[in-house]
């Protein structure tokens, strides 16, 4: 049997809540909107925590890591000028702008169109550059370039497609040591085609800025609040690789003719791959290194 | 009868109230956690940053007066939080790891290089130097929860540079330098 709504008959206190009913429910849900509120803030909290986290951790030592891994790839072979790497000590407003560029071995990072083949192409040897400057409407950052020009050519300081890596640069110092010692005193400019070797080590001092939300949480976590990183790195450049550059040896390979003097052995009918005598004999015979130095007009 | 049916009985709402209590409770320690995982995550990489630098430098041969067992902390890289100590060679207290498993792959690496470095040291006799010495760097820092966590870093780098032997490094490449004069 259907209940009426509204039962006639009883008294008007079921028409309704008791004032009691009432207040208990609004405490009640005040209690459930205070602990909604709470559980939003601090999540935004532990949001802002991660945020500043993947900021700092990210910005700075990703830049390091980038020049670090180009430095790694120089093209030190058969330098003939000893045109390999410039570094020059800039200023902009006063602070720290340098600048640097070298050829770096490796695929790189842009493509560039060939028309001969109607495709984008990946050069496997690069001039790269950091590059720093003004950045626009603002006087109190740099913005930080990383240069890459297709190939190499005369000049390697010129050119290229610039990608843009930080914006919000405080300052950007590269210091170049030219040999061990006990206690050396860094060069602010090196220009291998002048110096005919490389600095045995280089120190990049980075100092940068980010924009950290704080928060109570985010205190809790080592050094998360900081908003000015400076970020310093020491980056060797190994004897033998210094040893390559400043003899300008070249790489050969076996059996190839390198425009030396006679034509390779042609014992190639059996088409295995040939053993470490073998490729022994085959570099005797074909005259490998003595090619010389290729002496001026670029390489 | 009809008198209990029209609210519910304490036990009713406390039951209530534990469910979502507990639940509450759950989700709390979930986000902390989350939010405790994300800052060891990255103390973590900034600890493999301080000691990869710190290694950079020994690399470089400008870590002043290093020896074995040498500490500090990364003030001045901003993270005075994050300690460190550096151990050299391997007859080092700090170069063993006590906790490996004698059954682990780890302890019979380690057992081989021993054991390459007593037989050198037998041929050779313990006054030269080996080429490469091994730098064990141990970084320490408090993780979310407070308990220190440790980050351990291990890498062959060359003798001269550790000891900041500068003549052993003449030796070893300044003949390159003449050479490369004579080329030019």
């Amino acid at each position: 049997m259907k209940r009426p709504l509204i039962k006639t008959g009883q008294t008007a206190s079921r028409l309704g809540f008791t004032l009691m009913e009432v207040l208990v429910s609004m405490f009640i849900s005040a209690l459930i909107m205070t602990a909604i509120f709470t559980s939003l803030e601090s999540t935004q909290k532990a949001v802002d925590a991660i945020h500043n986290i993947t900021l700092t951790e990210r910005a700075g030592p990703q830049l390091v890591e980038m020049f670090r891994k180009d430095l790694e790839r120089l093209a030190v072979y058969d330098a003939g000028e000893y045109t390999l790497l410039k570094g020059e000590s800039k200023n902009l407003r006063g602070v720290d702008a340098d600048r640097i560029n070298m050829l770096v071995v490796g695929r790189s990072v842009l493509p560039q169109y060939n028309a001969l083949i109607d495709r984008m192409t990946y050069a496997p040897i690069n001039e790269v550059g950091y590059w720093v400057r003004n950045r626009d409407g603002s006087a109190d950052f740099l913005e930080l370039y990383r240069r890459e020009d297709f190939l190499v050519d005369d000049d390697i300081e010129r050119e290229g497609n610039f990608s843009m890596l930080n914006d919000r640069i405080i300052s950007f110092n590269l210091q170049y040591y030219r040999e061990p010692d006990y206690d050396p005193a860094p060069d602010d400019n090196w220009d291998s085609t002048l110096e005919a070797q490389l600095p045995y080590c280089i120190e990049l001092f980075l100092e940068l800025e980010i924009q950290p939300r704080k928060s109570a949480e985010s205190k809790q976590i080592l050094g998360a609040n900081r908003a000015r990183l400076e970020f310093a790195d020491l980056m060797v450049i190994p004897e033998s690789t210094r040893f390559l550059f400043r003899n300008r040896l070249h790489p050969v390979i076996p059996g190839l003719d390198m425009g030396g003097s006679s034509a390779p052995a042609a014992d190639g009918d059996t088409g295995e791959t040939p053993t470490d005598s073998e490729i022994q004999d085959i570099g005797s015979s074909a005259g490998v290194g003595v090619t010389g130095n290729r002496g001026t007009g670029g390489r | 009868m009809p008198r209990r049916a029209q609210g519910f009985t304490l036990m009713e709402v406390m039951a209530a109230v534990m469910l979502i209590a507990i639940a509450m409770t759950t989700l709390m320690d979930l986000r902390n956690r989350s939010v405790g995982r994300a800052a060891d995550g990255r103390s973590m990489s900034v600890a493999a940053r301080l000691s990869s630098q710190l290694l950079h430098r020994i690399e470089a041969a400008q870590a002043l007066d290093l020896f074995d067992g040498m500490s500090g902390d990364f003030s001045e890289e901003g993270f005075s939080d994050f300690t460190y100590v550096v151990a050299l060679g391997d007859g080092s207290n700090y170069a063993e790891n006590n906790q490996i498993d004698s059954d682990s792959p780890e302890w019979a690496w380690r057992d081989s290089l021993r054991k390459r470095e007593d037989d050198r040291m037998d041929e050779e006799g313990d006054d030269q130097r080996p080429e490469k010495t091994r730098v064990v760097i141990r970084v320490t820092y408090p993780g979310f929860d407070l308990e220190p966590v440790e980050y351990r870093l291990e890498a062959m780098v060359d003798s001269w540079a550790v000891y900041r032997d500068f003549e052993l490094y003449r030796d070893l490449w300044d003949s390159n330098n003449e050479k490369a004069d004579v080329i030019r």
